[in-house]
């Protein structure tokens, strides 16, 4: 069976969020799934308390991939306008999105190596069995939280082996495209 | 502002660093921040009018250790600075290779051992002064380790910090007292201090193995 994540930890997405992104996977994934929720503050039968309280935000992300089994995460901010079955492939290989298409093309090499730029994004995840991913990241954990803003940036340059989605089914804000498939609203929620 | 040769070989370094570690450049501005600078400084003050006897100090000289040493900043600061005891060796450990590489590239009278924290065994090294200054960053079991690990009389130097909203800090402490009650049954002769920071209050205790 496939597990559909999300996590919603803090108070920069409310409640409400999360059951929108549940009622449109119901209506857009027609694979049969559990829908689970990691959370610092369970309150539905779908939602897990966050399994490392210690840690913020995005990283919990990360934890997820102790999980195994077929998975897919999604942020809690996209929206999904139609039929997402698309992802449900290649569980074998640890995906995340690939970003060139909505990042400036003008970012000069030096600062980008220098800000440890990406060239992807976790706001959809698919992996099945990588683990690894997430106990490489526990083992020196203080030294990717003072190097890296997200898990973005831990994943692209510390040579995490990953396959980059690339899509024109998935589209970010930032295009101006309306009514992909999904539609990330990644940065627009500060 | 005066130049001179020592700030000529330091911008050196540092476009070494943009060159062969771009990806570290702002991690290295981040270690040599006035910040880091003044909590050192302020170790080192009180650190040299510390009274007491600890482990090793009627010899001639004494080896020193940091843990989590970074790029060598609080070791370089040491081994210019301490007026307490000679020191014969100065090693700073710490787990990342490449902070390693590029802490003896600005240091190189400075003993850098690549090495965890977490898996050193502290009653196995020379050291009669331990100093960790991330408590803050590490586990409350590990911190205990190294303390427990070590040979009676071994003098501590420990800093944390409630700085809460820095995600690397997963060991905050609230207060002094907190601080000082979390190492009572393990250290003694104990002198406690804290600063102002602006933002946060840097907490540091000095206290001798039980």
């Amino acid at each position: 069976m496939l597990t559909v994540y999300c996590v919603n930890w803090g108070t920069k997405y409310s409640r409400d969020f999360t059951t929108t992104l549940k009622e449109s996977l119901q209506k857009h994934l027609t694979v049969p799934h559990d829908f689970v929720c990691y959370t610092d503050n369970p309150t539905e039968e779908y939602d897990r308390p966050v399994r490392y309280p210690y840690l913020r935000g995005v990283w919990h992300k990360l934890a997820l991939l102790e999980h195994t089994g077929d998975s897919l995460f999604f942020d809690q901010d996209i929206e999904i306008n139609s039929n997402v079955d698309f992802l449900c492939n290649d569980f074998d290989k640890f995906s995340v999105l690939d970003s060139t298409p909505w990042k400036p093309k003008n970012i000069p090499l030096l600062e980008f190596r220098m800000t440890q730029n990406t060239l992807v994004n976790s706001s959809v995840m698919r992996w099945s069995n990588h683990a690894h991913i997430f106990k490489k990241f526990q083992k020196h954990r203080d030294m990717y939280l003072r190097l890296y803003e997200g898990i973005d940036r831990y994943i692209y340059n510390e040579g995490i082996e990953h396959t980059a989605i690339k899509t024109d089914k998935i589209t970010s804000w930032y295009q101006k495209i309306d009514k992909s498939a999904i539609v990330l609203y990644n940065g627009k929620y500060k | 502002m005066t130049y001179n040769q020592q700030i000529i070989d330091n911008y050196r370094d540092i476009k070494w660093v943009a060159q062969k570690h771009p990806g570290r450049f702002l991690d290295v501005m981040e270690c040599f921040s006035q910040n880091q600078y003044d909590c050192k400084t302020w170790l080192l003050d009180c650190l040299n009018q510390y009274p007491y006897h600890f482990k090793n100090k009627t010899q001639d000289s004494v080896d020193i250790s940091i843990l989590g040493g970074w790029y060598g900043l609080m070791a370089k600061l040491i081994s210019d600075n301490l007026k307490l005891k000679p020191i014969r060796n100065i090693y700073s450990y710490d787990f990342d290779s490449i902070a390693i590489k590029i802490g003896r590239k600005f240091f190189p009278q400075v003993e850098f051992i690549e090495q965890d924290i977490t898996e050193l065994d502290i009653g196995n090294t020379s050291s009669s002064i331990i100093i960790n200054t991330s408590c803050e960053h590490i586990d409350q079991e590990m911190l205990y380790k190294s303390v427990d690990s070590a040979p009676t009389n071994t003098l501590f130097v420990l800093q944390s910090n409630n700085f809460v909203q820095i995600q690397q800090h997963i060991n905050c402490v609230k207060n002094l007292d907190e601080f000082q009650q979390q190492y009572e049954g393990r250290l003694d002769k104990v002198r406690a201090y804290e600063k102002d920071m602006g933002k946060y209050t840097r907490f540091m205790i000095i206290g001798v193995k039980k």
